[in-house]
């Protein structure tokens, strides 16, 4: 990832405060989050409703 | 004649109903055992003595003027430290949460209280549910009483070892990704994943809302049905079935998990197949069953782990993150950038397991699992701690909310607890805590205890 990149992701996740004590932990939480995309199943069923589903109110 | 101790929750429940034993001699007895071991293997935050002794001063007079309240009453219980004791700190093994203090009991614990259960003190955790073990917090890391240079798993890490240790019968913990089991199946307890929801969260600090869970650490099959039937609400007896054994069970063998999926070490998988044969032995029918690759379970627990723990700690994470141990900032930073997308994908494949594993309980009653692929591993090793964490079959439970019990299924070569998981469909404990007994009664496992008497 280049530093632009680097720099824009940790601006819109409000963290430019502790990327700047501890550079390499949020350095390491974005090369996390790159490989963990990777595992995660995407279905493409449109239809498939998540759990927990999404209840309307009781009065 | 056992030191009370050294009795199970309810033997010596049953020891102070018959008026045999009284719940100060019985507390006395715990906090000496407290104070000769756990200097060596650090289970307690915060001892609270002085409330605990009142409490069970309390008991004592009341069993004698009218009896028992129930089968808790005057036994000390352990409470997990993100867990709300009322006029104490819940500090989740904090530098963050030093100056928390509790002002009510949370739900489970007033549960505990109205039930006549006493409150020896505050047990230690991996920083809130997540971070350890660490060594760079303001309290020390538990350690295993089976080996005290070894991991006692976590995050519950001071439940399972007080317990263990037999610093008392029960404690609370929470299991969020195996938080109960990973330290019961370390330390060679009974623990107890519940359905989702059945035992309330109200005055737990939250590591994920959807997947968190609060569950007993015991030493017996028995006792955990005890302990639930308080912590549930006191609805249903989960003790009722109870010595009717496995005959007649139709059980799930999910080899895929240790074989393929996270090849197990081989003494653990040795342990499980002769668990299953014992299983058969004692009349249950086995199969095996396929369920989506342990790997799925993995991510989607993670996705939404990491999602909903960032809600809770994103202020603090971008105000003083240094108040953190670095693991656990290492741990909940990913989560501050999952897309949202991603988010809603694990959700979705959610459902898709969950509906996976509810079709196997259509073929089967239970399912048998491994719950740790590995014996505990040396605590001072940080790159075997990390292996620990995926290298076990606990977290699809969490992702579908299904019940789960871990119980002792052997002992490794070095002298390190072995265990198996069983698990069946959502509010069947009875079932679920009959088959585990069943297993208990017919193995040699149950007596057997850390070397820490000599």
């Amino acid at each position: 990832m280049d530093d632009a990149t680097l720099a824009a992701l940790i601006r819109a996740a409000g963290l430019e405060e502790t990327a700047r004590e501890f550079p390499d932990d949020v350095r390491e939480a974005l090369a996390t989050v790159a490989r963990q995309r990777a595992s995660l199943p995407r279905t493409s069923d449109p239809t498939l409703e998540p759990t927990p589903g999404h209840l309307a109110p009781r009065r | 004649m056992s030191a009370p101790h050294q009795l199970s929750l309810a033997e010596a429940s049953a020891q102070i109903a018959g008026r045999k034993l009284s719940p100060v001699e019985l507390l006395e007895d715990c906090l000496a055992r407290i104070a000769a071991l756990d200097p060596k293997l650090n289970a307690f935050i915060r001892l609270t003595e002085e409330e605990a002794r009142a409490g069970a001063q309390a008991a004592e007079t009341e069993i004698m003027r009218s009896g028992p309240r129930s089968a808790l009453h005057g036994i000390p219980v352990g409470i997990k430290d993100i867990i709300d004791l009322a006029g104490h700190p819940t500090t989740c093994h904090s530098r963050q949460r030093l100056d928390h203090m509790a002002d009510r009991d949370a739900a489970v614990v007033a549960l505990l209280r109205a039930a006549g259960a006493v409150f020896p003190g505050k047990l230690s955790t991996h920083e809130f549910a997540i971070g350890g073990p660490a060594f760079d917090l303001p309290f020390p890391p538990a350690r295993n009483p089976w080996n005290p240079a070894h991991h006692p798993g976590g995050s519950s890490s001071g439940s399972g070892a007080a317990v263990a240790a037999r610093m008392m019968p029960a404690a609370l913990g929470t299991d969020t990704g195996g938080s109960v089991r990973h330290p019961a199946s370390h330390c060679g307890l009974v623990g107890l994943k519940p359905t989702y929801g059945l035992v309330s969260r109200e005055g737990v600090f939250p590591l994920a809302f959807s997947l968190d869970h609060v569950g007993p650490l015991t030493r017996t099959v028995q006792d955990s049905a005890l302990m639930l039937n308080v912590m549930s609400g006191g609805h249903e007896n989960y003790a009722r079935d109870l010595g009717q054994g496995l005959k007649g069970l139709r059980i799930g063998f999910v080899r895929h998990f240790h074989e393929t999926d996270q090849p197990a070490d081989a003494e653990v998988a040795a342990a499980l197949e002769a668990a299953a044969k014992l299983m058969e032995a004692e009349g249950a029918t086995l199969r095996t069953i396929t369920l989506p690759a342990l790997g799925e379970f993995a991510a989607v627990n993670r996705t939404i782990l990491q999602s909903e723990a960032a809600v809770v700690h994103e202020e603090w994470l971008k105000t003083r993150p240094s108040y953190y141990a670095g693991v656990t900032r290492r741990r909940l930073l990913p989560g501050l950038f999952i897309p949202a997308v991603d988010l809603m994908h694990a959700a979705r494949d959610r459902t898709k397991l969950i509906a996976a594993v509810e079709a196997a309980f259509d073929e089967v009653d239970l399912l048998l699992t491994a719950s740790s692929m590995d014996p505990a591993c040396r605590i001072d090793d940080t790159e075997a701690v990390e292996r620990t964490y995926p290298r076990q079959a606990r977290t699809p439970f969490n992702v579908t909310g299904h019940p789960a019990v871990t119980v002792m299924a052997g002992l490794s070569s070095g002298g390190l607890p072995l265990s198996l998981q069983l698990a069946s469909r959502s509010f069947t404990e009875a079932l679920l805590l009959r088959a585990a007994q069943g297993y208990e009664r017919a193995a040699p496992w149950k007596d057997r205890a850390p070397p820490l008497d000599g």
